[in-house]
């Protein structure tokens, strides 16, 4: 698949799949067309070239309500003019064309709140959430979209989250990648762009890696998370290691340190592994 | 995290209730509504009061025998179409101010502040001025539609404008939005100006009443005019609800939760232009109304569209009566203009909101 503006290729040449039940992350340096992925695979932009299949279907050919009930996505960040309260922002996920008036869609909302662990704030403003009290609610959002119209049998869900993480603090970060590790867990398709590549690496079942608009590598955790990947990739030192529990992990290479690697790292085993993370 | 308290717990279970105390809302509404439009019918210069109201309208009816058939007249050919037109006028006018602040994402959109009603009562005027003139087929053929349309056109022109201006931002500054809507007010205004200088005295007399807004010359034709733009927004308010539910949060967004964007943004351009052209056609520049109703109704029940737009039809439908109603017996016999009613209770407000916004940053 290609996308180009103005004679700008912008995502060239990339090909992925994402399995139903798995949570893919795509990492990649500023600029290197990841969102600009998710809003092709979103239905947002058309391909200059080549083709999406949402369950075997062109996406091209999907009429943009009923591709509603089966693909929602999370924005980086989302402004509101109106004060909604928690709850009716999630509902609002349910609102929309292609459903009823009126109905049931506030259990709908009020259970996809639970899920991120947000019930206890459903009456409070959305003005007044947190970072990442607000990122969850749009996540909540997205699931009570994803909820409202069940799929028939073959049929995949697929969530889209754009940087759902960025400006929020390690315990907020954690907190939303378990809300999407969950949406897989119950079956849908989750395609992540992050940043935080430990975090992709510690939660994603696959990792994409992009850069300059190209699929540079596909691949488990343990097979992107690798000092010479990663280093071309961001073109800067960088040093992959493993913890303990064999979660790949990397750090920026610092100055002076023995071996090029970070020193307090001395502890823990050099060298990638191959076997799958126990995560 | 905050711990939960009684209050937040309460959140939880706001959805059936809430659910049950819109469509209550919504009833107690239309009760005022009606209520607002029975006393309507009972207030005026002619004898017909509250107490012989029901005698009268069984004459009209034919169930009783009449009083010499002057005040039936009074009523059937004065009062009620006066009364149906500040009804459409209220309602056109707040749904089309919900809109416009759901789809420019600003609560302080108003077709008046922002120049669509100015441009509508350009046009029409301009087809009162020149319509005999040069374009008596079209005229002619429209007939009691002619200024309606007239007016659509006008208010169409000046919601593209804004259209343009804001298309593609994620939200629009209260500034930008505003400070469009002076020029597009001023330059219609100023052509206005123009038309009535180029126009006989009849039409120039009329100019005071189309920038103030009055619905003195209401009639059955008048009626009759409005009716497709009433059935028109009628007919596409629920498809609108849902759509601008989820404009609310982006276009991007809207998209993404099955919103035809462009689809629904040329809907909604049309829909209020016609809303706006058809009210405007009849009782002038009426200002304040948009802005008043549904911020009313938001403070009371949130910005849900799916209430927002029909509690604001039935809201703005009451308070224009009301107004229509304080316009007749104010300064009887003689009438104060409708706008000026609306300006004094709905400025004020306005400046409220505009003030509050600047405290809040």
């Amino acid at each position: 698949m290609r996308f180009e503006i103005g004679g700008k290729r912008l995502v060239d040449d990339v090909s992925l799949a994402i399995p139903a039940g798995r949570m893919v992350g795509i990492l990649g340096p500023n600029g290197a067309g990841k969102s600009t992925f998710l809003k092709l695979v979103s239905g947002e932009h058309k391909p200059t070239a080549g083709h999406i299949l949402f369950d075997g279907v062109p996406l091209a050919q999907a009429h943009p309500a009923l591709l509603a009930r089966r693909r929602a996505v999370v924005p980086q960040s989302s402004q509101l003019a109106f004060s909604f309260s928690a709850l009716e922002v999630v509902s609002l996920g349910a609102s929309v064309p292609g459903f009823g008036l009126c109905g049931d869609h506030i259990h709908a909302a009020e259970a996809a709140l639970e899920r991120v662990g947000l019930a206890h704030l459903a009456g409070r403003k959305y003005t007044d959430l947190s970072g990442g009290e607000r990122q969850r609610v749009h996540i909540a959002r997205a699931m009570c979209q994803l909820a409202t119209a069940p799929p028939s049998p073959g049929e995949t869900l697929l969530l889209l989250v754009d940087e759902p993480t960025s400006n929020l603090d390690i315990g907020h970060q954690r907190r939303v990648l378990e809300a999407l590790r969950e949406a897989a867990a119950e079956g849908a398709a989750v395609l992540a762009v992050l940043h935080d590549i430990n975090l992709a690496a510690g939660y994603c079942d696959s990792l994409a890696l992009m850069r300059e608009g190209r699929l540079i590598a596909h691949g488990r955790p343990e097979e992107i998370v690798r000092d010479d990947l990663l280093s071309h990739t961001y073109g800067c030192a960088l040093d992959a290691n493993q913890t303990p529990s064999r979660t790949p992990f990397v750090l920026p290479v610092t100055r002076d340190a023995p071996d090029g690697g970070a020193p307090m790292l001395n502890g823990f085993s050099r060298r990638h592994h191959t076997e799958p993370s126990s995560r | 995290m905050l711990k939960p308290t009684p209050a937040e717990d309460l959140g939880k279970r706001v959805g059936p209730a809430r659910e049950r105390a819109r469509a209550r809302g919504l009833l107690g509404l239309a009760a005022v509504f009606l209520l607002a439009a029975f006393l309507s019918l009972s207030v005026g210069p002619s004898g017909i009061t509250l107490l012989s109201l029901p005698q009268v309208l069984g004459e009209v009816m034919g169930y009783s025998a009449g009083t010499g058939g002057h005040e039936a007249l009074v009523l059937l050919d004065i009062r009620l179409p006066r009364t149906l037109l500040a009804m459409y006028v209220g309602a056109a006018l707040a749904v089309s101010g919900a809109i416009m602040q759901g789809m420019f994402r600003n609560p302080l959109a108003d077709p008046g502040l922002i120049g669509v009603s100015s441009g509508a009562a350009l046009f029409a005027v301009a087809m009162i001025a020149f319509g005999d003139a040069y374009l008596p087929a079209l005229k002619a053929l429209l007939g009691v539609h002619a200024l309606p349309v007239a007016a659509f056109a006008g208010g169409l022109g000046a919601t593209a404008v804004l259209v343009g201006l804001t298309s593609g931002r994620r939200t629009i500054s209260t500034g930008t939005l505003l400070l469009a809507g002076v020029a597009l007010a001023a330059l219609a205004s100023a052509l206005m100006g123009v038309v009535a200088y180029l126009s006989d005295d009849r039409a120039l007399r009329d100019l005071t009443l189309w920038t103030l807004g009055s619905l003195a010359g209401a009639s059955w034709s008048k009626v009759i005019g409005t009716l497709p733009f009433a059935l028109l927004l009628a007919l596409l308010l629920p498809r609108l609800m849902r759509d601008l539910n989820g404009l609310l949060l982006g276009e991007a967004e809207a998209y993404h939760l099955g919103v035809n964007v462009q689809r629904a943004k040329l809907v909604i351009v049309f829909v209020t232009a016609g809303a706006v052209g058809a009210a405007v056609a009849v009782a002038g520049i009426v200002g304040f109304i948009g802005i008043v109703t549904p911020h009313i109704i938001r403070l009371v029940a949130g910005p849900d569209h799916r209430f927002l737009l029909p509690a604001s039809a039935l809201l703005g439908g009451s308070l224009a009566v009301a107004a229509d109603m304080v316009a007749r017996v104010a300064v009887a016999p003689a009438e104060l203009p409708l706008g000026i009613i609306t300006a004094l209770i709905g400025a004020p407000f306005f400046l409220h909101l505009v003030l509050r916004r600047g405290a809040n940053g």
